[in-house]
C-alpha cells in the first residue's frame, strides 16, 4: 500500500496547492486590467458574489469527494467475495449521489435565477444610450442623441445605467468588459442590448470575446467612466466638428481670428490627408472626408489607442500604423500608404491636432 | 430437431468453422477484412494517430502563447491550428475512438461473434478515414480551415472564408455519416445480439452506455449533418438560410451546431464513465454497487444532454426565461453524474482496490472529472457564464471534462483491455510513470487556465497584451503541456512495446467479471467458438450459478463451432435475451470501400469544381452499392446460409427477428430526424423573419396530394407483396409473380412520386436564392426526393433478392423492410407539406 | 435494487424469468407496462423542455417580429399547463413502474421485470424533478420581455 500512500500524499498536495494558488491569485487580481476579481460594475459585482458562493460550495464538494476517494483507497479491510452483498451501498448512492446533489443544485439554480433577475438589465429608462457596431476588427461607438461618433472607446457616466444597443456589420463579435459586466454578442442583422453601470471612475479594458477572424486577438477597447459633469463635458467636446485650420480664408483674415493661428504644418497635413486615399474610408466631421469604412477620426487625438488596442496613441506608433498597418495588425482592412517624409510628418501633426 | 448437445463437434467441422471465420492477413486483409475486431482496431489506431497530430497542433498553440505578444506563429497559422486542433480532437479522435472501442469490445462483452452489419461497419470506417484524409489534405493545398471547430456563420460563410471551409464541411459530413452508421450498428448489437440469458438487467454498464450514446448520436448528429448541408448550400448555391437580409438567421447555425455539440460532450463522457464502471469494479474486486441507479443515471444523462444546447448561447442575447429553461436542464444533469461518482466511490469503499495502471487512471479521472463537473455547474449558471463564456475558464473547464472524463478513462481502458487485445501485458512501471507525467502535466496545463480566463483572456486569441498580467500563468500552461505530451508519448510507447515484446497474458489476467475475459487473449476471429450462456450480471465471478433457461443452453449447443459454412451468431430477444433466431454475418470483401471512396471522390469533385470527377464519384457510389447488394444476395442464397442453425434457429425470420428489419427502421429514423430538423429550421426562420414567405407559398395542393397518394401506394404495394408466399424455410417458391408485381408497382409509384416532386418544384416557381423560404422549400423537396430514392433502392434490392433466391421468405422480408422505409418516406412527405404550406398559412 | 442481480434458486424453482418473455413474439402485459413506464418519463421531459422553449421563444419572437405586444401572462399559463400535464404523465408512469416492482417481487422475484420497474421509478423521479425545475421559471421571470 505504499504506492497508495504516495498517491494520496500527492493528491492532497495537489489539492492544497491548487486552492492556495486560487486564493493568492484572487487577492492579487487588482493590478490586472481585465480581472473579474476586481469588479467595478453593478453586474460584475453581483456576479462576483455569486462566484464566491459557487467557489466555496464547489470546493467543499470536491474536497468531500476526494476525501472519500482517499479513504476508499487507503482504508484497511478484510477479504471477501466480489459479489457478496454487503452494506447498504445503494442507499448511500441514493442519498449521497442523488438527493444531496439535487439539493445543492436546487440552491445553485435558485441563486442563479435571482442573479439573472438582478443582472443583464435592458436599461429601458437609461439616461444614456450608446450604439455599438462591431466590425472586423474594431468597434464603432455612437451617441445618437448627441451626434457623437467615436471608435474603440465607450465613455460612460459613473453610477448611471448606460444602455448599449449593439449590432455587427460583418461577423459575430462579443463585447466583454470583465470588470463591469458579462458579455453579450453583437450579431449582424439584429440588435442586442446590454447595460453598463460603472461604480467608480476609471478606465476599464474590454475585448472581443467571440472569434471573429484573423485579428480577433487585437479587437480591444476601453470603457472610460467619468464623473457625470465630466462626462457631459466630454460629450459636448466630442459633438463639435473638428477644428478647421484652413477654414474662413487665409491667415490674417480679420473676419476669422482663429484662422492662421494654426500651425502651418497642421494646415499642410490637412491638405495631405484630404488629398490622400484616407478620406474614402475615414470621416472627419466638418470636412470633405466622409468615409465610413474605418473609424471616424474627428476627435482621433483624444483616444488612447490605435488599431483597437494594438498600439498606444503616440506619434511614433501612429507613423508605424499609417505607413504599414498590415505589418502591425495583418488582416485589418486598412491598406498601407506611400505617404512619407515631410508629408508624413505633416499628416501626423494634423491627426494629432484632432482633439 | 438436431442439436449437437450430446455430440462434441467433429475436428473436421471445427476446422471448417475456423476456416469460415478466417480473416485474410496483410495488405489484402487491411482492405477486405470486415470482422469487428479488425475494424475496431483500425478505428482506434487511426484515431490515435489523429490524436497525436491534434496534440502536436496544441503544442504549437501553447508555444505561441507562452509569452505575451510573441510571433512564433502568424495569426493565420494560429487560427488554422486551433481550428484543426478542435476539429481533429472532436471529430477525428474522440468520437471515432470510442466507436472503435465499442466495435471492438461490444461483441466480446455481450457474447456475439461480430457486429450486426459487418460490411456496413467497415464502410463507416472507410468514410471516417477518408474524412480525415480530406480534412488534412487542406494542408497540402494551403487551404486550411480557419473558422474554428464551431464554424459560426457568417465567419464561415462564403464572404469571409475561403475554400478551406468547404473542405471542412465535406470532411465533417463524411465523419458524421460514419458516426451515425456506427451508432446504428451499436444499437442493433446491444439490443439483439446479446448471448442467451444476458437480459437487460445483466448487461454490462458499457453496453448500456453505448446503447444510450448510440441513440444520442442518431438524434444529435443528424442535425449537424443537416446544418453542414445548409451551410454548404449557402456557400455554393447562394441559398439564404443564414443570411439575415434574405430572411435567414446566423443564429440558426448556432442552434443546429449546439443541438449536436452538447450531446457530443456526453457522447465522449458517457463511454468514458462506462469504462470506469468496468475498470473500477474489476480492480477493486467488488461488483458495481447500485447497478440500477447507474443505469438510470446513464439514461438520464443521455436524455438530458439533448436539452442543454442553449447554454452555449447564453450570451447571444436570448431572453432570460429562455436561458433559465436550459439552466434548469444543465444543472439537473449534474445530479446524474453525482450518482455515478458515488456509485464508483462506494464500490471502491466496499472492495479492495489494487493500484494497477487502469486504477490509477481511474483515480486520475475522478480527481479531474469531479473538478470539471463542478466548474460545469458554475458555467451552467447563465449570469456567471456571461462572464467566463469564451474565456480560458471555459477552455480549462472542458479540458477537465473531456481529458478527465474521456481521455483518462480511455487510457485506463487501454491498459485494462490491452492484454485482451494483444495477448500481452503492458509494463506496470512504465504505465505508472506515464500516468504521473500525464496527470501532473494535465493539471499544470489546465488548472492555471481557470485563472487566465478570470483574468480576462478570451479564447481563440493568437496573443495577448503584456499589460494583462497573464504571461506567467500562460507560461505554466505551456510547460505543463509539454509534460502532458511526454506522458502521452510514454503511454503510447509503453503500449506499443507491450504489443511487441510484452509478457504473455492469460485469458483473464485481472480476474475480471465480464464475458470478454472468458475467451482467449487475443480472441480468435470468431470470438466465441462456443457461445456463452449468461446467468448473472458478473458471469465470470459466479459461473456456478446455473442458467435459468434450458433454451439458452440449447442455443449455445446449436452454435458450438457452428454453423461451419457461413458466419453466424445468435440473435436474441430485446428484453430477456432469450434465444430467437440467428444472424448471418458477412465475410471479407473490399466492396464497402467502393461507395465510401465514391463519396470522397464526389466531395473532391465539388471542391475542384470538375463535374466529371463528381460523375465518377457518383458512379462509384451507385456501382459499389449495387455490387455490394448483388454479392450479399448471392451469399445469402447459398445453401448453408439459409438452413436453420441447429435445425431450430431461423436465419431469415420476419420483422424484428432479423437484422434487416432493424436496418430499415434505423434508416427510416435517420430520415425522420433529418426531416424534423429541416422543419425546425423552417419554423425557426419563419418566426424570426419579418416576412415569411415574401411572396406566395409553394401552394400546389393537387400536386402535393398526388405525391402523397403515390407514396402511400408504394407503401401499400410493398406491404401487400410482403404478405405473399410462405415463411417456411423449406417451402417452394409460390409467390414469384406476386412479389415481382408488388415490387414493380412500388417502383412505379416511387418513380411517379419523384416525377411529381420535380413538377411541383418547376410549377411552384419559388426562388431558392431570393429568400430563405425558397431555399427551405428547395431543400425540403430535395430531401423528400432523396428519401424516395432510398425507398427505390431498397425496393430494387428486393427485386434482386427475388431473382436470386428460390424461396419466398427472403423476398418477403425485403419487401417488408421496404414497406417500412416507404412508410417513413410518407412521414417525411407530411413533414414537408406542413412546413412548406400549412405553417406559413396558419401563422401568417 | 442490488438484489436483482443473478438468479436465485427460488427463481429456478418457480420458473423465474422463463415466463417473463417468450421468444419475442408475445410479451406479457406486465412487462409491456413496465417498458412503457420506462419510456414515458424521458419523452415527457424532452417534450416539456422542447415545448416550453418553443412556445415561449417562438411566440414571443413572432409577436415581436410583427411589432405587437406579446401576451406574456397567456404564454406563461400555456407553458405551465403543458408542463403540468407532462408532469402528471411522468408521475403516472412512476406509479405504474412502482406497481410493476411490487408485482414482480411478490411473484417470486422476476428480476428483469423488477429491474424495468425500478428503472421506471427512478426515471420518473429524476425527470419529474427536471420538469418541475423547468416549469418554475415562468413564475419567477418575465415570459416575454
Amino acid at each position: 500500500m505504499s504506492g497508495a500512500r504516495a498517491a494520496a500524499r500527492t493528491a492532497v498536495g495537489a489539492a492544497v496547492g491548487a486552492l492556495t494558488v486560487t486564493s493568492l491569485a484572487a487577492c492579487s487580481g487588482a493590478d490586472r486590467p481585465m480581472s473579474m476579481f476586481s469588479p467595478s460594475g453593478a453586474d460584475a459585482s453581483r456576479v462576483d458574489s455569486h462566484w464566491q458562493m459557487l467557489l466555496l460550495l464547489g470546493s467543499v464538494v470536491w474536497l468531500v469527494v476526494m476525501g472519500f476517494t482517499l479513504g476508499a483507497v487507503l482504508r484497511r479491510r478484510r477479504a471477501h467475495r466480489e459479489d457478496e452483498p454487503r452494506g447498504r451501498g445503494h442507499v448511500v448512492v441514493a442519498v449521497g449521489g442523488a438527493l444531496v446533489p439535487a439539493l445543492i443544485i436546487t440552491w445553485v439554480m435558485a441563486d442563479s435565477v435571482l442573479v439573472m433577475r438582478d443582472t443583464g438589465g435592458q436599461g429601458e429608462d437609461a439616461g444614456t444610450v450608446v450604439e455599438v457596431a462591431g466590425h472586423q476588427f474594431w468597434w464603432e461607438v455612437r451617441y445618437p442623441e448627441d451626434g457623437v461618433v467615436t471608435a474603440n472607446e465607450i465613455h460612460v457616466p459613473v453610477g448611471e445605467v448606460v444602455r448599449l444597443e449593439m449590432t455587427a456589420s460583418d461577423v459575430i463579435h462579443s463585447l466583454w468588459v470583465p470588470q463591469l459586466s458579462g458579455k453579450v454578442d453583437l450579431n449582424p442583422g439584429r440588435t442586442t442590448v446590454m447595460t453598463i453601470n460603472a461604480q467608480e471612475p476609471g478606465t476599464y479594458w474590454g475585448q472581443c470575446a467571440e472569434y471573429c477572424g484573423l485579428q480577433h486577438a487585437w479587437m480591444r477597447f476601453v470603457v472610460v467612466a467619468h464623473e457625470p459633469e465630466e462626462f457631459d463635458g466630454w460629450l459636448e467636446a466630442q459633438s463639435l466638428p473638428a477644428e478647421d485650420p484652413g477654414a474662413g480664408g487665409e491667415p490674417g483674415d480679420p473676419a476669422d481670428p482663429d484662422a492662421g493661428d494654426q500651425d502651418p504644418q497642421v494646415v499642410r497635413g490637412r491638405e495631405v490627408f484630404m488629398s490622400s486615399s484616407c478620406v474614402y474610408c475615414h470621416a472627419v466631421a466638418g470636412t470633405e472626408a466622409t468615409g465610413t469604412m474605418g473609424p471616424d477620426l474627428t476627435h482621433f487625438a483624444s483616444r488612447q489607442t490605435i488599431g483597437a488596442g494594438v498600439l498606444p496613441n503616440d506619434r511614433e506608433s501612429l507613423a508605424r500604423w499609417i505607413v504599414d498597418p498590415q505589418a502591425v495588425k495583418p488582416g485589418n482592412a486598412m491598406p498601407g500608404t506611400d505617404v512619407a517624409g515631410e508629408e508624413l510628418e505633416a499628416m501626423l501633426d494634423y491627426l494629432e491636432s484632432l482633439e | 430437431m438436431t442439436t449437437t448437445e450430446q455430440h462434441p463437434p467433429q475436428p473436421r467441422a471445427e476446422a471448417q468453422f475456423e476456416e469460415t471465420w478466417h480473416n485474410p492477413r496483410g495488405l489484402r486483409g487491411f482492405f477486405t477484412s470486415v470482422q469487428h475486431k479488425s475494424v475496431g482496431a483500425r478505428y482506434m489506431v487511426t484515431a490515435f494517430v489523429f490524436f497525436f497530430v491534434g496534440g502536436l497542433e496544441a503544442l504549437f498553440l501553447r508555444v505561441q502563447l507562452a509569452q505575451p505578444e510573441q510571433s512564433v506563429l502568424s495569426p493565420q497559422a494560429y487560427n488554422e491550428l486551433f481550428t484543426m486542433h478542435g476539429t481533429t480532437m472532436m471529430f477525428l479522435f474522440a468520437v471515432p475512438f470510442l466507436e472503435g472501442l465499442a466495435a471492438y469490445l461490444l461483441p466480446l462483452q455481450i457474447g456475439a461473434r461480430d457486429m450486426p452489419f459487418a460490411r456496413y461497419n467497415v464502410f463507416n470506417y472507410w468514410c471516417y478515414l477518408l474524412a480525415g484524409i480530406i480534412l488534412y489534405s487542406s494542408f497540402l493545398v494551403d487551404l486550411v480551415p480557419d473558422a474554428g471547430w464551431f464554424a459560426y456563420v457568417p465567419l464561415s460563410g462564403a464572404e469571409f472564408s475561403d475554400k478551406g471551409m468547404d473542405i471542412w464541411l465535406f470532411g465533417l459530413a463524411l465523419a458524421e455519416l460514419a458516426a451515425i452508421g456506427a451508432a446504428l450498428e451499436i444499437i442493433v448489437a446491444v439490443l439483439k445480439m446479446r448471448a442467451p440469458g444476458m437480459s437487460l438487467d445483466r448487461m454490462p454498464i458499457f453496453a448500456w452506455t453505448m446503447l444510450c450514446v448510440a441513440l444520442l448520436i442518431i438524434v444529435a448528429f443528424v442535425p449537424l449533418l443537416v446544418g453542414s448541408l445548409l451551410l454548404e448550400l449557402d456557400r455554393n448555391v447562394g441559398t439564404a438560410f443564414f443570411e439575415p437580409a434574405r430572411g435567414g438567421d446566423p443564429l440558426l447555425w448556432q442552434h443546429l451546431f449546439w443541438i449536436f455539440g452538447h450531446p457530443e460532450v456526453y457522447v465522449m463522457f458517457l463511454p468514458g464513465a462506462a469504462i470506469i464502471s468496468q475498470v473500477v469494479p474489476v480492480h477493486s474486486r467488488r461488483r458495481l454497487v447500485a447497478y440500477p441507479f447507474v443505469v438510470a443515471a446513464v439514461v438520464v444523462t443521455a436524455i438530458m444532454s439533448l436539452g442543454l444546447w442553449v447554454h452555449h448561447m447564453y450570451t447571444t442575447g436570448l431572453p432570460p426565461v429562455t436561458l433559465s429553461f436550459f439552466t434548469a436542464a444543465s444543472m439537473s444533469i449534474a445530479v446524474a453524474s453525482g450518482v455515478q461518482v458515488v456509485a464508483w466511490l462506494v464500490t471502491m469503499w466496499e472492495g479492495r482496490p489494487r493500484l494497477t495502471v487502469p486504477m490509477l487512471f481511474s483515480l486520475g479521472f475522478l480527481f479531474t472529472f469531479v473538478a470539471g463537473g463542478i466548474t460545469g455547474v458554475m458555467v451552467a449558471s447563465a449570469p456567471f457564464d456571461a462572464q467566463v463564456h469564451d474565456s480560458y475558464f471555459v477552455v480549462a473547464h472542458f479540458h477537465y471534462v473531456i481529458i478527465g472524463g474521456m481521455l483518462f478513462p480511455v487510457l485506463a481502458g487501454l491498459f485494462h483491455w490491452w492484454p485482451k487485445m494483444t495477448g500481452r501485458m503492458p509494463s506496470h512501471r512504465l504505465g505508472v510513470i506515464s500516468f504521473w507525467l500525464a496527470f501532473a502535466g494535465f493539471h499544470l496545463t489546465f488548472f492555471p487556465m481557470h485563472l487566465t480566463g478570470m483574468w480576462g483572456m478570451p479564447r481563440r486569441v493568437f496573443t495577448y497584451d503584456e499589460s494583462m498580467g497573464i504571461g506567467f500563468v500562460n507560461l505554466l500552461s505551456t510547460v505543463g503541456a509539454f509534460v502532458f505530451a511526454a506522458g502521452m508519448v510514454l503511454a503510447a510507447a509503453t503500449l506499443v512495446r507491450a504489443a511487441r515484446r510484452g509478457e504473455r497474458a492469460p485469458a483473464d489476467p485481472w480476474q475480471a467479471d465480464t464475458l470478454e475475459w472468458a475467451t482467449a487473449s487475443p480472441p480468435g476471429s470468431s470470438n466465441f467458438p462456443r457461445i456463452p450462456v449468461v446467468s448473472s450480471r458478473t458471469p465470470l465471478w459466479n459461473p456456478a450459478v446455473p442458467a435459468d433457461d434450458p433454451e439458452a443452453h440449447r442455443m449455445a449447443a446449436a452454435f458450438d463451432h457452428a454453423p461451419t459454412g457461413v458466419r453466424a451468431t445468435p440473435f436474441t430477444t430485446v428484453l430477456g435475451a432469450r434465444p430467437d433466431t440467428a444472424a448471418v454475418q458477412a465475410s471479407p470483401t473490399v466492396l464497402p470501400l467502393v461507395p465510401a471512396l465514391g463519396l470522397a471522390v464526389i466531395a473532391a469533385g465539388i471542391l475542384v469544381e470538375v463535374t466529371a470527377v463528381v460523375v465518377v464519384g457518383a458512379v462509384l457510389v451507385v456501382g459499389g452499392l449495387v455490387a455490394w447488394g448483388v454479392v450479399n444476395e448471392r451469399e445469402l442464397g447459398q445453401a448453408e446460409a439459409r438452413e436453420p442453425i441447429g435445425g431450430t434457429y431461423l436465419v431469415e425470420a420476419p420483422g424484428p427477428r432479423s437484422p434487416g428489419w432493424w436496418g430499415a427502421v434505423g434508416a427510416g429514423t435517420v430520415l425522420l430526424v433529418g426531416a424534423t430538423t429541416l422543419a425546425f429550421c423552417m419554423l425557426y426562420l419563419q418566426v424570426h423573419a419579418p416576412v415569411w414567405p415574401p411572396g406566395r407559398t409553394l401552394d400546389q395542393p393537387w400536386l402535393t396530394a398526388a405525391t402523397g397518394v403515390a407514396l402511400a401506394a408504394a407503401v401499400a404495394a410493398a406491404w401487400w407483396g410482403s404478405r405473399q408466399g410462405r415463411h417456411a424455410h423449406d417451402a417452394p417458391p409460390v409467390a414469384r409473380a406476386a412479389h415481382l408485381a408488388s415490387a414493380g408497382l412500388t417502383l412505379l409509384a416511387g418513380v411517379a412520386a419523384l416525377v411529381l416532386l420535380g413538377v411541383t418544384w418547376a410549377v411552384g416557381d419559388v426562388d431558392p436564392t431570393g429568400h430563405a423560404y425558397g431555399s427551405g422549400v428547395l431543400t425540403m423537396l430535395a430531401s423528400l426526393a432523396l428519401a424516395v430514392l432510398m425507398g427505390l433502392g431498397l425496393t430494387v434490392a428486393a427485386v434482386m433478392a427475388r431473382l436470386r433466391h428460390e424461396r419466398d421468405v427472403r423476398v418477403r422480408l425485403m419487401l417488408q423492410n421496404s414497406a417500412l422505409l416507404w412508410g417513413c418516406v410518407v412521414l417525411v412527405w407530411a413533414i414537408t407539406w406542413v412546413t412548406t404550406d400549412l405553417l406559413p398559412a396558419v401563422i401568417s | 435494487m442490488d438484489e436483482t442481480h443473478g438468479t436465485t434458486p427460488a427463481e429456478l424453482a418457480t420458473g423465474g424469468r422463463v415466463s417473463a418473455e417468450h421468444t419475442g413474439r408475445s410479451t406479457p402485459r406486465g412487462t409491456r407496462a413496465a417498458v412503457t413506464a420506462v419510456i414515458v418519463p424521458p419523452v415527457a421531459w424532452v417534450a416539456a423542455l422542447g415545448l416550453s422553449y418553443v412556445v415561449q421563444d417562438f411566440t414571443c419572437t413572432a409577436y415581436a417580429s410583427n411589432g405587437a405586444p406579446a401576451p406574456s401572462a397567456g404564454v406563461g399559463a400555456v407553458i405551465l399547463a403543458t408542463d403540468a400535464v407532462l408532469l402528471l404523465l411522468t408521475v403516472a408512469a412512476g406509479l405504474v413502474a412502482l406497481r410493476t416492482v411490487r408485482h414482480a417481487r411478490a411473484d417470486g422475484g422476476r428480476p428483469l421485470q423488477a429491474f424495468c420497474g425500478l428503472l421506471g421509478v427512478m426515471l420518473a423521479v429524476a425527470f419529474g424533478a427536471g420538469i418541475v425545475l423547468i416549469a418554475v421559471n415562468p413564475l419567477v421571470l418575465e415570459v416575454c420581455p
